[in-house]
Formats: structure tokens, C-alpha cells, sequence
């Protein structure tokens, strides 16, 4: 990794080592514990786990937006084509915001402006980063409308967001996010407020932006399904940690954390063929996975996963695992790795 | 209509039901709009079975789970509750059959009272419908939370002192006390964590086996409705569109929109990505401006003239297959 400040970085954005703590009531609470990943221009890569788990602290982190107090960022890197975003000052990180890395959050309608219209707000974005003038940004805006098909986006740019239906707000907020061309983009539960058709509309213009702007996506979400559809790679957390990181098809197919394979087990799947079943008679049992998330601050010693995992031995209550490859291209953290298909149904 | 009428009588029979709200527009004297949340909705649940009630947020499914346990207020249309009309019953007379139609919520944080520990919440229908009293009222309680799985210690616990999983099993509690007939789960593990979820799921399932339970399970998680669910209803703007067992939905949906709900559940399998074809476009209609004939042709990629002008009417394809659509009844 050293050598990466000479050649020029293929990587958009390269996390390594981050921590991020939370003081509450006179105790220190790490939220995200030494997390490393990094994502190339037009890849996704997913982030999955239940509440929690640190992955929203984990965008608020990259983003510079972690509140403080409670919240600190303690230690580790964020590069952003080759910049350490936590050497930046205030003033410069405010700059790269919404221009370079942007961000969109689960609920549209506490994130835009009430008494504004959506068209004035969207100048607002284009014209505090770039100055094309009133007339060009109100064009753009009118643009980046039609880019997330939004119906009859002239008109729309004068409607308030309570006209809006939630998708269509959540389109607002994508093209928001999008008009100023970021490399990066940070989707947290994007569609997790939506119904699913309004989802895969959604979903389908993120892709399509993907595409045509090669914009580089952190989709943090704790839909499998939506993991499975859209992301390249996926990075599962657990308890602050990241727990495993694989290619999505690898990590569906064949997954070396027992908390992987537990979440994929319990889930049910939608199939065409199952037949009904008759009043009265038993239907097959989900597998659940015991016990229930942590609360970030009891996180037990060891791996926080330990207490509810059926692998678990004396070692895993003793020392974290780290995160290392176990094949190519595929990371766990986990002890026990080897034995994770045992579990298989 | 009856659309599922079954040789034994159904815990729960609906004809005909419609709840409409009044709104007025604009300041006082303004015109008085009619919302019809829910037209025209029947459906019959019997002994053990549960009955699936999936469609888009504002479809009307909550208010069809309020309704039929007289929550609110039917503006027409008959509810049978084990064989008596309780449509108009008064609530002194309706207070016996209370216990046997309960009801679980989406969120088990404003759900159940924070200020009362989890046995007083458990014990109140039991002193509510006068089940048990003393000694015997709290045998009865912890009977049920050890059923639901909660721990004995726990059970002089305030609700914030639980995990959400663990409220809702106290909820399910709450509900099993008064020994009901008919349970409406209203979204009752979409606010839980994934891997709570199967817990609390096999919970229900187990329960129903166990003492003969109907549920109204209402969810927009396709896939968790056909893994719970014996017969399947999807509403849309109201109306029931579609019902039937569950395997006939999944396997060979009719509706239109049926069919674009199915589609648009992402899989997790990545293996499948890719095969999916354009999704649904567009947004339901509005309720106050109700769009003529049938209220999916606004969205319908089969369209035809007959579905702008004539409402489609709920008509059997195959025995026991219920839809309402122009396409598969001509007239």
C-alpha cells in the first residue's frame, strides 16, 4: 500500500483502519472498529447488516458527518482519489461534499427543505460547487430531472416536496446527489421507505446513472435481495466490524462467515414452484439464527458474533478474528472459516 | 360473493366491505372529498388458516385489519365473526367476541404502553374480559410468556428494557391471553431485524398449528407472505384484485399487477440478475382523484379501451382463483 502515492490509484476510495467511537456516559463505544475496504470507479460495493451494525456510521464517517459529541472519528484513512479526506480542514471537506462524494439518505422527505421549491434546491447544489449561472443551473436541473424520470420535469422544478410522492422524492434526492457528477456515491437504505415496484424504479436509475456517469456507489442496505441485484462486491458488518467481504456472487453461492450463512438461511425466498400448504399442517420452519443483535455498547470480548454463533469455540470469546483472505478475492473474519459449510441446510 | 365459502363455517366472513373517509378541502365552506380506502372487499378466513393481505403502501390493506375487528367504523358491507353479524353490533354486545379478535402491530415500540411491565401488559386482557383473577391470572401470565419465549426474569420488565423482537413476542403475548379465534398481524416483523424475523415468523406458525388460530396477516414482504400463508388476497386502490391459494399466485398470477409485483422482488441470488423485465412504471393513483373503470389501467401494460371506461368485476378463473380483470373475463 505504500507505493500507491507514486502510481496513480485505481482506487476512488480506499478506507483502511477506521474507527469511529461514540462517549456516551463517560465510556468510549466503538461503532466502526478498523474497517478497511475500497471501491474503483463504476463498481457498487454493498454494505449489509442488521441495526446497529455500524454501517451507517460508516458513510456518516467517509462523509465527515459523524456528529460530535457523541461521535468521533478516532482513527484510520479515507482517500478519495488519493486525497486523506481526514487531513482535509472543514472548509475544503465542504467543498468535495455533494461535488465529489455525495450522499443519499433513507428518508427523503426529512432531507429536503420544506418551504422551497425542489428546483431551487437543486440550483442551490449545482451553483454552490459549480457557477454556470442562474439560467445554465436551472437547465441542469431541469436535466438531472429527466435523468431520474421524473414525468414532465419542467414543470416539476416549481413543486414543493409534499407534492411529491415518496419515490418521486427519493428521485429528487438522486438527482440532487448526481448534479454535480461525484465519483462517489453513498446510498443508505435508499429504497427501504419505498414500496418494491417504486423500488426496482428506483433502483434501476441508480444503475443506469452508474452507466452513463460512471459514478462509483456505496449501497449500504439490509435487503439481501437488493444486494444480490445491483452490487459488484459486498461487505457484510457485524457489531462495528467488517465480518466478510467477497464478490456478491461468491458470497451468496459459498459464504465463509457463519453470520452470512445465518442471514441467508433465515431469510424466506420467493419461489414460483412451492406448493400451498394445507390448513393445519405443519409448514417448514425458517432457520433462525439464536439470541438477538447486540447493542453496540455490550458488545462482548472476542467476536461479536460469538454469543449467537453455532462455530463458536473458546478462542472466538477470547480474540477478534481478523478480516484476512481466505480464498481469492474473499475475506472472513472468522476462526472457523472452514467449517462454515458444514452449516449449510 | 362469496368467494371461499367452506364446508365448516370461516371464523371470519367479509362481504361487500367499504370504508370511506370525508375530507375537506381548503378552509371552511371548501368542497368535502370522499376517499374510498377500501370498495367492495370480501374474503372469508377459516379455522387455522392464514390469509395473506399483501399491496403498495395506502392500498387500504391496515384499514380492511381495523375494520373487520371494528376498529373503525364500516361505511358498508357485512363482517361475520364466527357466524354472528358484528356490523353493527354495539360494543356492549360485541365485548364477548372481543377477546376472540385480536390484533398485532407493525411497531412494538408505540405499540404497547411504556409504563407497565410486561406482565401487567400480558395480564390485561386478562382482567379486561375477566379470563382469570389472583393467583391464577399470574400462572396464566407466565405460562405465556414462557410460550412466547421470553424468560421468566424478564418479566417484570418496562417494554425499553427489551429488544424489538422480544416486544413483539410480548405483544403476541398480549394477544394469545384472551385465547382468540382470529389474530390481524398488521406487518408484524417488517420492522424487526433480518435475522429476528424467522423467530418471530416461526412463532406465528407454530401458535396457529397449535391452537387452531385464522390470521389476517397483512404484509407488503412478498416472500414472507407466501412462506406463511395458506391463500393469498392482493389489493390495489382499495379493492382485492386477486385471490387465491397461495401456490396459484406465486406459480400463475392473473392480475396484471400481480404479476408486476412478483417481478419487481429483488432475488437474492445474483445468479438471477438480469432477468427481470421492465419494472411497474409510474405511481399508484391518488384517492382524490380516482382514475375512471379499472384503477390499475393508469400503470397496466396490457391496457385496453374497455378498462379505461368499465370497472372489472371479481369473477373465479379456476376453482378457487379469484381476479378482477378485463383481460381473462371478456365481455
Amino acid at each position: 500500500m505504500e507505493g500507491a502515492d507514486l502510481a496513480p490509484d485505481p482506487e476512488v476510495l480506499e478506507v483502511r483502519g477506521l474507527r469511529t467511537e461514540l462517549r456516551l456516559h463517560n465510556r468510549v463505544v466503538p461503532v466502526v472498529n478498523d474497517l478497511s475496504f475500497s471501491l474503483r470507479a463504476s463498481e457498487t460495493l454493498g454494505i449489509v447488516g442488521e441495526s446497529g451494525c455500524g454501517k451507517s456510521m460508516t458513510a456518516l464517517s467517509i462523509m465527515r458527518l459523524v456528529p460530535d459529541p457523541p461521535g468521533r472519528i478516532a482513527g484510520g484513512s479515507v482517500r478519495f482519489c488519493g486525497t486523506e479526506l481526514l487531513d482535509l480542514s472543514d472548509r475544503q471537506m465542504r467543498k468535495l461534499r455533494g461535488s465529489s462524494i455525495s450522499m443519499v439518505f433513507q428518508e427523503p422527505m426529512t432531507s429536503l427543505n420544506p418551504v422551497r421549491t425542489i428546483g431551487s434546491q437543486i440550483v442551490e447544489a449545482i451553483v454552490t460547487h459549480r457557477d454556470p449561472g442562474r439560467r445554465a443551473a436551472q437547465e441542469q436541473a431541469t436535466e438531472m430531472l429527466r435523468l431520474v424520470r421524473i414525468p414532465d420535469a419542467r414543470a416539476r422544478l416549481d413543486d414543493y416536496p409534499h407534492h411529491l410522492s415518496g419515490g418521486m422524492r427519493q428521485r429528487v434526492m438522486i438527482a440532487m446527489a448526481l448534479c454535480c457528477e461525484p465519483r462517489v456515491l453513498l446510498a443508505d437504505e435508499p429504497t427501504t421507505a419505498l414500496d418494491v415496484t417504486i423500488q426496482a424504479q428506483i433502483m434501476g436509475v441508480i444503475a443506469e446513472l452508474r452507466e452513463r456517469l460512471g459514478t462509483a456507489i456505496v449501497l449500504i442496505t439490509h435487503d439481501l435481495g437488493v444486494i444480490a441485484e445491483s452490487c459488484d462486491r459486498v461487505l457484510v458488518m457485524y457489531g462495528g466490524h467488517g465480518v466478510e467481504e467477497a464478490t456478491a456472487s461468491a458470497l451468496f453461492a459459498a459464504p465463509l462467515h457463519p453470520y452470512t450463512r445465518g442471514l441467508l438461511d433465515s431469510v424466506p425466498r420467493l419461489s414460483a414452484g412451492a406448493a400451498s400448504a394445507s390448513i393445519g399442517e405443519p409448514r417448514r420452519r425458517l432457520r433462525e439464527i439464536k439470541g438477538t443483535v447486540p447493542a453496540l455498547d455490550e458488545l462482548p470480548p472476542g467476536c461479536p458474533y460469538a454469543p449467537r454463533c453455532p462455530l463458536a469455540s473458546a478462542q472466538c470469546h477470547a480474540a477478534m478474528p481478523p478480516l484476512i483472505a481466505k480464498r481469492p478475492r474473499h475475506l472472513a473474519a472468522c476462526w472457523h472459516s472452514d467449517r462454515v459449510a458444514e452449516l449449510s441446510p | 360473493m362469496s368467494q371461499a365459502s367452506r364446508a365448516d363455517r370461516p371464523t371470519v366472513a367479509v362481504h361487500g366491505l367499504a370504508k370511506h373517509y370525508l375530507r375537506r378541502e381548503g378552509w371552511i365552506g371548501g368542497r368535502v372529498a370522499r376517499i374510498r380506502a377500501v370498495e367492495d372487499v370480501s374474503f372469508s378466513v377459516g379455522h387455522g388458516e392464514t390469509l395473506g393481505l399483501v399491496g403498495e403502501s395506502g392500498c387500504g390493506k391496515s384499514t380492511v385489519g381495523k375494520t373487520i375487528l371494528r376498529l373503525l367504523e364500516p361505511n358498508s358491507g357485512r363482517i361475520e365473526m364466527l357466524g354472528t353479524d358484528i356490523t353493527h353490533l354495539r360494543e356492549s354486545a360485541l365485548r364477548p367476541l372481543r377477546r376472540h379478535m385480536q390484533m398485532i402491530f407493525q411497531d412494538p415500540y408505540s405499540s404497547l404502553s411504556p409504563r407497565l411491565t410486561a406482565r401487567r401488559i400480558v395480564a390485561e386482557p386478562l382482567t379486561t374480559h375477566g379470563l382469570a383473577s389472583g393467583r391464577a391470572k399470574w400462572e396464566r401470565v407466565e405460562a405465556l410468556m414462557q410460550r412466547v419465549g421470553l424468560r421468566a426474569d424478564q418479566i417484570d420488565d418496562l417494554p425499553h428494557q427489551f429488544s424489538g423482537g422480544q416486544r413483539q413476542r410480548i405483544a403476541i403475548a398480549r394477544a394469545l391471553a384472551a385465547e382468540p379465534r382470529l389474530i390481524v398481524a398488521d406487518e408484524p416483523v417488517s420492522a424487526l431485524d433480518v435475522s429476528l424475523q424467522a423467530q418471530v415468523i416461526n412463532l406465528l406458525t407454530d401458535l396457529q398449528d397449535e391452537y387452531g388460530l385464522a390470521y389476517l396477516f397483512i404484509a407488503h414482504d412478498l416472500s414472507v407472505v407466501q412462506h406463511i400463508s395458506h391463500r393469498v388476497a392482493v389489493m390495489y386502490f382499495g379493492r382485492i384484485v386477486e385471490l387465491a391459494a397461495t401456490s396459484e399466485v406465486f406459480a400463475h398470477p392473473l392480475h396484471p399487477y400481480t404479476q408486476a409485483l412478483l417481478e419487481a422482488v429483488p432475488v437474492p441470488d445474483p445468479a438471477r440478475r438480469g432477468m427481470r423485465r421492465i419494472p411497474l412504471q409510474g405511481d399508484p393513483p391518488s384517492p382524490l382523484a380516482p382514475p375512471s373503470g379499472c384503477p390499475f389501467h393508469t400503470r397496466c401494460p396490457h391496457v385496453m379501451e374497455r378498462c379505461r371506461t368499465t370497472p372489472p368485476i371479481m369473477a373465479q378463473d379456476a376453482p378457487g382463483h379469484w381476479s378482477a380483470c378485463h383481460l381473462h373475463h371478456p365481455p
